[in-house]
């Protein structure tokens, strides 16, 4: 991905500076090669200081929230995944199409810092991908290692390599198609637990729950006008952190995205806490899949799935 | 009555179950007042609380029921095809597919949380239902999700 940050410079400089876009979202260097941050660039003198590599996880169409008063015009740096997380604003009449230029990114797969950080606390100077294989090159020696094991989970069952629609494409495209199927493996074990140990299991995990908010901001799916954890009515659904607030939160959050969700796991990678939040996720995915003939891959839909009925839906209620 | 749960410690001497019951304004809160006027006995165990629809139940109604002391909780409504509001129970329906799914998933006792149809014509059936579900929380005991209770 860092071959195309020329390219990339080019691209940006030529948009702002006939002004086809009033400023540009895309990454700039960190404290660390692991750790790109956000860039929102509103001169061509600026793209000296951009950013491209294997890490660049977050999803920048978020940010196309901030702007919906005015009339910019926003570019924004699209990998497969956050085309679907802008497919999902654009589908929820949240952000109008003429208002994005999108430059499209194809992607092989973003590293987990979190993992790369276990073997290289600090120090890391550059991944070098070889085949299968990925040598994480660092200060105290290189070490080579499979690939699938660093890269983030959403990377393995990424449909989309290549953006869906883009304005402009970023280099060439590249061989489509998933590492790995989606079997829902973690949230079967789960639910193989007795009830009982279910119920320690999230307890320890809610538990840990600050309620940042970082899930819920980073999210695609999350972008009500107003959330129902902003706001002082109604009474009974606190704000403070406590269990029952912390589990309401995750719970309201789950169902709120259920059939929403585009699975690209921004919660779980941003959470400080490391709360497993797409295991709730994905349990629910994998439900409307088998319930309403939904799967995953079809998110966002036109109409979402429990905005909707047939009159033939399983019914067990009785 | 067993006086404490095998294993558990906690006594359940005295003890009976506190069910929420959310029914719909139009079928089923008409089928327990049917039960009322019948004369058909049931446990008091259950509190009802009357919705518009079954639609109007929020999940996080049934969640914060247990979290605040129920032992269980039944979402009643008209049968599908009856709704008053036409299309209401069939939104119901698909919301509490998965969030019963959930709640199981979260660890929260499947037989602690229902929803069933029960019409303005079917006093003994609401009366059945409660007597059911009573009878089967009774078996599982307390919800003990009291840790859940640190705010009130």
């Amino acid at each position: 991905m860092k071959e195309k940050l020329s390219e990339l410079k080019e691209t940006v400089a030529r948009l702002l500076k006939d002004r086809t876009v009033d400023f540009f979202i895309a990454y700039q260097a960190g404290h660390s090669q692991v750790e790109p941050i956000p860039f929102f660039l509103t001169t061509a003198e600026h793209v000296e200081n951009l950013f491209l590599n294997n890490f660049c996880a977050h999803n920048l169409s978020k940010y196309l929230l901030d702007y919906l008063a005015g009339d910019e015009v926003v570019g924004v740096l699209a990998k497969g995944c956050d085309l679907r997380a802008l497919k999902r604003l654009l589908t929820d009449h949240r952000v109008e199409r003429g208002r994005v230029f999108v430059v499209g990114l194809p992607c092989i797969g973003i590293y987990d810092r979190k993992k790369v950080q276990e073997v290289y606390p600090a120090g890391l100077v550059e991944v070098v991908e070889e085949g299968e294989e990925v040598i994480l090159r660092g200060e105290t020696g290189d070490k080579r290692v499979p690939r699938k094991e660093y890269l983030l989970p959403r990377c393995l069952t990424c449909p989309d390599h290549n953006p869906e629609f883009y304005d402009l494409l970023l280099g060439e495209k590249v061989a489509n198609g998933p590492l790995a199927e989606e079997d829902y493996s973690d949230v079967r074990a789960l639910e193989e637990w007795a009830p009982g140990e279910r119920r320690r299991y999230w307890t320890r995990q809610f538990e840990r729950c600050l309620r940042c908010y970082a899930c819920r901001n980073v999210c695609p799916a999350c972008n009500c006008r107003v959330c129902c954890f902003d706001v002082a009515e109604p009474r009974w659904l606190g704000k403070g952190t406590s269990l029952d607030e912390q589990e309401m939160f995750h719970f309201t959050r789950a169902m709120h995205v259920a059939g929403r969700c585009t699975g690209c796991g921004e919660c779980e990678r941003v959470c400080p806490v490391n709360i497993p939040l797409m295991k709730l996720n994905k349990k629910l995915a994998k439900d409307i899949g088998a319930l309403f003939h939904v799967p995953q891959a079809e998110i966002p839909t036109e109409v979402e799935p429990l905005g909707q009925f047939r009159l033939g839906d399983p019914d067990e209620f009785n | 009555m067993s006086v404490e749960r095998a294993g558990t410690g906690v006594s359940t001497a005295g003890w009976e179950p506190k069910i929420i019951g959310f029914c719909c304004n139009w079928c089923s809160y008409a089928g327990a007042d049917l039960a009322g006027t019948s004369r058909i006995p049931y446990p008091c165990n259950i509190r009802i609380i009357r919705v518009p629809c079954s639609g109007r139940v929020n999940p996080q109604f049934v969640l914060r029921a247990f979290q605040r002391g129920a032992d269980g909780v039944l979402v009643a409504g008209c049968h599908p095809g009856d709704c008053h509001y036409s299309t209401g129970n069939y939104f119901t329906r698909r919301r509490f597919l998965l969030v019963k799914r959930l709640l199981e998933y979260l660890g929260i006792e499947p037989r602690r949380f229902q929803v069933r149809w029960i019409s303005g014509s079917e006093g003994q059936k609401f009366a059945d239902v409660v007597a059911e579900i009573t009878e089967q929380v009774k078996a599982l005991g307390p919800a003990k999700m009291d840790k859940m209770r640190d705010v009130m």
